[in-house]
């Protein structure tokens, strides 16, 4: 018998275990799972999630409370909720005065239970938030290691991996800004936690001096044991230090602190966009290609197509977009008038496009001239050959390119 | 690693491109498990399927604790563990109504392409019991350490690491046998 070191060697490095999917297994599974992925609305930007806010998240009775919150502030009606304050700080006007400032910027800390991977307990986050951007800085032993920036009027993503020289550029769709906002809006937003504090059971702190500043602060007891304490400067009205504690199931304390606030700034875009070095490596082309591609920033230099029976089945376009680093691209892009196959449809084809393929592989089809069309404001030149498939069906395969740049 | 990092991030605000190159990047390793461990091509597409269906599913909840593969692959030895348990309640309903499930599955040739070896491989494993064959796998082919094999079958290390020996000696034994044959 051979020592077990070498059998288990043997079965560590049998190589002859390949295994291949078919194509038809690659549907399935690919359209099945994109199918439950597009359904699934409810996806959230994590990064920008702090553990604390998932938690509170997680109590119906706290989402009752802060939809009814945001019902309130809806209803512009917010100054009802007025507690007053022995040094005559006005709660409601704090509430206006986070909800006027154009942007603001502030720093989180958290403790408790993580992610080995995340950056607990030595990391810190710096937020700049305004209606129309957010971006969050990741730092750990007080270096920068991550940036996600996110611009709602841009619609584009930037995710910056400063330790491993690494970024990625891109475009976000209706749905995705819509839905970031809302997360945005909703719980990881100091002024979503001020309405939170103020809209349930709370009671007044002592006065209290922070960095030199003396502040007033009000405890609130949430359901589901949570406790959110928020300091407020007395002279400027601003919210100076908040503080969120939670116990979680396995009775594991989870705190957030939210520090260093600077309120009522304004945060163009251009000012807080990340540089990228020039040094650091794309992650995602095909994400700059998106941009590239929603801006118009690319050029078509070939449509190909192929009519069955009459009827158009099959269409691409190919396009060379120029990337920020210097290179080029084509990319083959479904054309206008391409039509969306099911899964049975496509099984139906697909014999037929093979068959195709290699009818055109051995050699030219009938010719049947060429002809000029324009395409997306440029005219093309179609040359144009027929195929007849065993079946009988005709296949018109037909190739554009510019008629100006050949 | 930071490429699925990325992966994740991108999967979780809801890329399709993300999803797919995690397919891509995992399929081959998921169904070589998943066909080893179910010795039935059917069964092994059918639980790849199911673990990229609850992964596309879990975007919102999803809190990786390790690195990805490890992950996927344990979903891949949870489903089989669990289509394991179901065949066996089928062929202890009857043989006439599993052969009747059989009859309406799909073809493997149809989905998997598989090497003759690799079928071979996995009769020979399929001579195990299913827990010494998880573990031997796991460990051997997903790399997987004992402890997080445990974790996975809610079961002792030490338990883990008997069912590994056992499993080891008794396939060291078939393939001696094979041999001498």
């Amino acid at each position: 018998m051979k020592p077990i070191e070498n059998f288990e060697k043997l079965i560590r490095d049998l190589h002859v275990l390949d295994i291949n999917t078919s194509a038809e297994m690659d549907r399935r599974i690919l359209h099945d799972t994109l199918k439950v992925q597009k359904k699934c609305k409810r996806t959230k930007l994590a990064e920008t999630q702090p553990d604390i806010w998932r938690k509170i998240m997680k109590s119906s009775i706290t989402k009752l409370a802060v939809a009814a919150i945001l019902v309130v502030i809806g209803l512009g009606i917010l100054s009802i909720i007025d507690t007053g304050s022995k040094s005559g700080l006005v709660w409601a006007q704090v509430a206006r005065n986070v909800e006027a400032s154009p942007g603001v910027i502030w720093r989180l800390r958290g403790t408790g239970s993580r992610d080995p991977d995340d950056d607990w307990p030595n990391g810190y986050k710096i937020t700049w938030r305004s209606a129309a951007i957010t971006r969050t800085d990741n730092y750990r032993g007080g270096q920068i290691y991550r940036t996600i920036y996110l611009n709602y009027d841009a619609k584009t993503v930037i995710w910056v991996a400063h330790d491993a020289q690494k970024y990625s550029k891109e475009a976000m769709s209706d749905e995705q800004v819509q839905r970031a906002q809302a997360d945005k809006e909703r719980w990881t937003d100091p002024r979503s936690l001020l309405n939170l504090c103020l809209s349930v059971e709370h009671h007044e702190l002592s006065q209290k001096i922070i960095n030199g500043v003396l502040c007033e602060g009000i405890e609130a007891m949430a359901p589901g044991g949570i406790t959110g304490r928020m300091w407020i400067a007395v002279e400027t009205g601003y919210p100076v230090l908040v503080e969120v504690e939670a116990i979680d199931d396995k009775g594991i304390r989870h705190t957030s602190t939210l520090d260093q606030f600077q309120w009522n700034v304004d945060l163009l875009a251009e000012d807080v966009e990340p540089e990228i070095p020039a040094d650091y490596q794309s992650l995602g082309l095909e994400g700059e290609m998106k941009i590239l591609s929603e801006q118009g920033k690319k050029e078509l230099l070939k449509v190909e197509e192929i009519l069955r029976d009459g009827t158009i089945a099959w269409k691409v376009h190919v396009y060379k977009y120029e990337l920020s680093d210097g290179q080029t691209k084509e990319m083959r892009e479904g054309g206008d008038g391409m039509p969306v196959y099911s899964q049975d449809q496509f099984k139906e084809f697909k014999p037929k496009l093979e068959e195709f393929r290699q009818l055109k592989k051995a050699g030219p089809g009938e010719y049947l001239g060429t002809s000029e069309q324009a395409v997306e404001g440029r005219v093309f030149t179609f040359k144009r050959e027929k195929y007849l498939l065993s079946d009988g069906t005709e296949v018109i395969w037909s190739v554009g390119t510019p008629k100006d740049g050949q | 690693m930071l490429e699925d990092k990325v992966l994740i991030w991108k999967f979780k605000y809801g890329s399709g491109e993300a999803l797919c190159r995690i397919y891509e990047k995992y399929i081959k390793d998921l169904l070589r498990l998943a066909a080893i461990l179910s010795n039935n091509a059917c069964d092994a597409e059918d639980i790849v399927h199911d673990v990229f269906v609850s992964f596309a599913q879990s975007a919102e909840t999803l809190r990786l604790s390790g690195n990805l593969k490890s992950f996927l692959l344990t979903c891949v030895a949870n489903r089989a563990r669990n289509k394991n348990k179901e065949n066996q309640r089928w062929q202890m309903a009857g043989l006439d109504e599993a052969e009747s499930v059989a009859s309406q599955s799909k073809t493997p040739e149809q989905w998997i392409i598989q090497s003759e070896e690799l079928r071979r491989w996995s009769n020979i494993m399929a001579k195990l019991p299913y827990e010494q064959r998880e573990t031997v796998i796991l460990h051997l082919r997903a790399g997987m350490k004992f402890r997080q094999i445990a974790q996975s079958q809610g079961v002792s290390v030490n338990t883990v690491k008997g069912r590994y020996r056992y499993g080891l000696n008794k396939l060291r034994s078939i393939l001696d046998g094979e041999v001498e044959k």
